[in-house]
Order: structure tokens, then sequence, then C-alpha cells
């Protein structure tokens, strides 16, 4: 197999092109989310391009505390975004998030990349994208969740009303809500495992290609990450969503739900 | 005569009230024009609303009871009610279950609903309902629990006149035998001169 076609920067500029079209269509149908797409575009470029040089750098540094760091990094920054979507939530459950979506991570890198590959865990060459990809999947499920169920508890209203009144304790009324949501939150990942090799090739394992990976290497790759990745949003969710929603209530049998519930 | 509620400088961010007395074991019926502060008077008094102020239930301030507990003592049927897209009995299976209680014989539960004047199957999908219809069955669901006081507001909402007579008739008749306080709140000139033992005008 050959080595990857290494791509000049002239020809990543007529990539680029390609949103041009995609603008059209924006305008054309009349969705206002052309400065989306911009910034979207101009974040992308510029937070790859400087994830590339900090790897460059991180690789061949070789020290294991910039492995600790990028991770760390990682995790705040998916964690704000989560937060940013989800105004909701009081300062405990951010914590539990947080705490959740790290445990989780910790646990597969050591699972993974220590006791089935037996790599150092420290390693970023291995470390840092395996844990980059669970990081991004674990965030979008966790927001998915969180979403849900906060619109659940909305569109519930009447029906907690009514069993606050009738001295159902909060967790009982809750329960069945974050079982939703962690649902919610599995669903795509779950999906996404039966979709995969037959209508998308997941981005990673093409990567690999590219680069000259062996079809088969790739692909027991790419079936460890989808596992890990399961577990992860698994794990992450229903640590965050159990932990966290008895912050929305007291001993007393005071429900704090949001102001708008 | 023990007066089970008693409320001293109460006000909520809206609203300041006058201090409130409710007797036990009485019927009481609380008038006002819209915006007085009805329902919220009900929701304070089992814990649902925030207020300044004193209540007391049986003299202990009701800040300082645990609210589920309250809550089970001072029932509230709100104005609009909800039931699961369940049988009647199966509704009621539903709320004992979540309640921890163990459930009532099948002709308790007919011997409620017929007090609301519910005839018929239990094994009715409740989402079949008319709107009074679902409104009475849970009236009766939650007279089932027996609870120390009972409170309704606008229990005539859904209902037509010659119906909700008979209904609060038979609720006040069922809280009087139970030995439950019963606090009404209702625009309905009628059902008060008739059933009322008290009147609190806000």
């Amino acid at each position: 197999m050959d080595g990857v076609v290494e791509i000049s920067v002239m020809q990543l500029g007529k990539v680029y092109l390609l949103l041009l079209l995609v603008l059209y269509v924006l305008s054309k149908a009349k969705i206002k989310e052309s400065k989306l797409l911009f910034i979207g575009s101009i974040r992308m470029t510029v937070q790859l391009f400087l994830a590339g040089i900090i790897l460059t750098e991180i690789f061949k540094m070789d020290k294991w505390y910039f492995t600790v760091i990028y991770l760390m990094v990682m995790i705040t920054f998916s964690s704000r975004r989560i937060f940013k979507l989800n105004k909701y939530l009081n300062v405990k459950f951010k914590i539990y998030i947080v705490g959740s979506i790290g445990l989780s991570v910790i646990f597969l890198i050591i699972f993974f990349v220590g006791y089935v590959l037996k790599v150092d865990v420290l390693n970023p060459q291995y470390t840092i994208p395996i844990s980059g990809m669970i990081v991004g999947s674990t965030m979008n499920g966790i927001m998915l969740g969180l979403k849900g169920f906060k619109n659940t508890l909305e569109k519930s209203k009447l029906e907690i009303k009514t069993l606050i009144n009738l001295g159902v304790t909060p967790k009982k009324i809750l329960k069945p809500y974050v079982n939703d949501a962690i649902e919610m939150a599995m669903i795509p990942t779950l999906n996404s495992m039966v979709s995969i090799g037959l209508i998308t090739l997941p981005g990673m394992m093409t990567g690999q290609i590219l680069a000259g990976t062996l079809p088969i290497t790739a692909i027991m790759y790419q079936i460890s990450i989808m596992i890990m990745l399961c577990t992860s949003v698994t794990i992450s969710i229903f640590g965050s969503m159990n932990l966290g929603y008895k912050t929305l209530f007291n001993e007393k049998g005071e429900l704090f739900l949001f102001d708008e519930v | 005569m023990i007066k089970i509620i008693k409320t001293k400088n109460l006000e909520t961010d809206f609203l300041k009230y006058k201090d409130v007395i409710i007797d036990e074991n009485k019927t009481t019926f609380i008038v006002g024009v819209s915006g007085a502060g009805k329902s919220t008077l009900l929701k304070i008094f089992n814990g649902t609303e925030k207020f300044k102020g004193e209540v007391t239930y049986k003299e202990t301030y009701i800040k300082d009871e645990n609210y589920i507990k309250l809550r089970r003592k001072i029932m509230l049927i709100g104005q609009q009610c909800f039931l699961y897209d369940l049988t009647i009995i199966e509704n009621f299976k539903k709320i004992y279950e979540l309640r921890d209680e163990k459930m009532i014989s099948e002709d308790k539960v007919n011997k409620y609903l017929k007090m609301t004047c519910i005839e018929g199957s239990l094994n009715r999908k409740c989402q079949d309902l008319s709107g009074g219809e679902r409104q009475r069955v849970f009236i009766a669901l939650m007279l089932s629990f027996k609870s120390e006081v009972l409170m309704i507001d606008e229990p005539t909402s859904a209902l037509d006149n010659e119906t909700a007579l008979k209904v609060v008739g038979n609720i006040k008749k069922n809280c009087k035998e139970e030995g439950i306080t019963l606090i009404v709140v209702s625009h309905d000139e009628e059902l008060v001169n008739k059933y009322a033992d008290e009147i609190v005008r806000l």
C-alpha cells in the first residue's frame, strides 16, 4: 500500500471552495446560519491547526505530563460546551458531570491503552487521539441526554405537580425522567454501531487506511473505539444523571427544578 | 374547636394575606375575586409555594415539617388534574405504588368513585373519559388516601351544576365521617351557600 498523498495548503484551499456550495444552499433556503457556518469554518481551521501544532510538539517532547494536561484541557472544553447548552444545571450537577466524564475516560484509557494494547498509558501517540474521540462522543451523548431531560420535564409539568401534591418522593418522581435521559444519550451511539461499515466509514479508520495502515488493523482499532465510545457514553451519562438529579431536591422534599418547571 | 391551620403576617412576592384560621373537621370555603390569592394560599398550605410569615399546622410551623409527610397530611387537588393513559384501576394501582402504599380493594375503589358519581367499569381507559369524568376519578383517588386535610381548588370547574352539587355534597359527607378537614376554593355561590361551615374571604 502506498503512503498517504500529502495535502498542500493550495490543495486544502480547493476543498474550502465546497463551503461556497453550502453557503449557496443556506441563502437559497433562507436559513440564517451563514454566520454559524463562517464561525464554524474558521474555528475548525484554527482549532485543528493548533491541535496539529501542539500534538507535533507533544509527540516530539514525549513528556507524560503533556498528555495529562491535554486530557484535562479536552475535558474542560467539552464540559464548558455542555454547560453552555444546558444553562439550568446547578454547580453540584456540573461537578458530577465533569467527574463522570473524567473518570470514564481515565478508566477506558487505562483499560485499552494500558491493559489491552500494553502500551504506557501516558504515551501521547495513543492516549491523546483515543481519548479525544471518547471525550467528543461522550460530550455529544451527555448534551443530548441533558437536553432531553429538561424537555421531558417541561412537557410533564402537570404530572410532576400532581405527583408532588400526592406526596410522592422527588426521587420517585424524577427517576423515570433520569432513565429516559440515559436512553436518549445512548441511542445515537448504539445506532451508529448498527450502520457503521455499511453506510458510514468512520473518520479514524479512513484516516488510518489513507495513512497506509492495513484495513484489517484499522478495523480492529475502529471496533475497539466504537465499543469504548459506547461504554464511555453509558458510564458518563449514567453517573452524571444518577448523581446529578439528586441535586434537584433536598431531604425535606423540596424540588428545585428549573425556573420554567 | 381546634384551629388546625393558622397563618400570621403571611405574604408572597405579590400578595399580602390577612390572617387566616381553618377549623378542624369543618368545611371551609375560600372565596374572593380573581387574583386574590386563593389557589396560592392552598399551595402555601401544602408547602409547594414560597412564602414569608408564619403558617402552622397543628401548632407546628409548616416550614419545619418534612414536605413529603406534610403533603400526605394536607392533600391538594389542583385545578388541573393528571391521570396516566391507563385504565381507572391501573391509575389507582400506579399512584398507590408511587406512594409506596398497599393498594386498596376494588370495592373501596368503587365506593370512592361512587361518591364522585363515576359509574361503570374500572377498566375504562382514562384517556377516553371526558374532562369532568377525569376530574372526578382524580378526586376519588385523592379521597381514598384519607388525608387529614383535603383541599380542592375549584372542584366544579369541569362539571355541570347538578353533578357539582352532588359531588361536593358527597365529598363533604365523606370528610365529616372520616374526620377530614375540607377546604374548598370556589366561585360558585350556590355551592358556598349550601355547603360552607366557615367562609374565608380574601
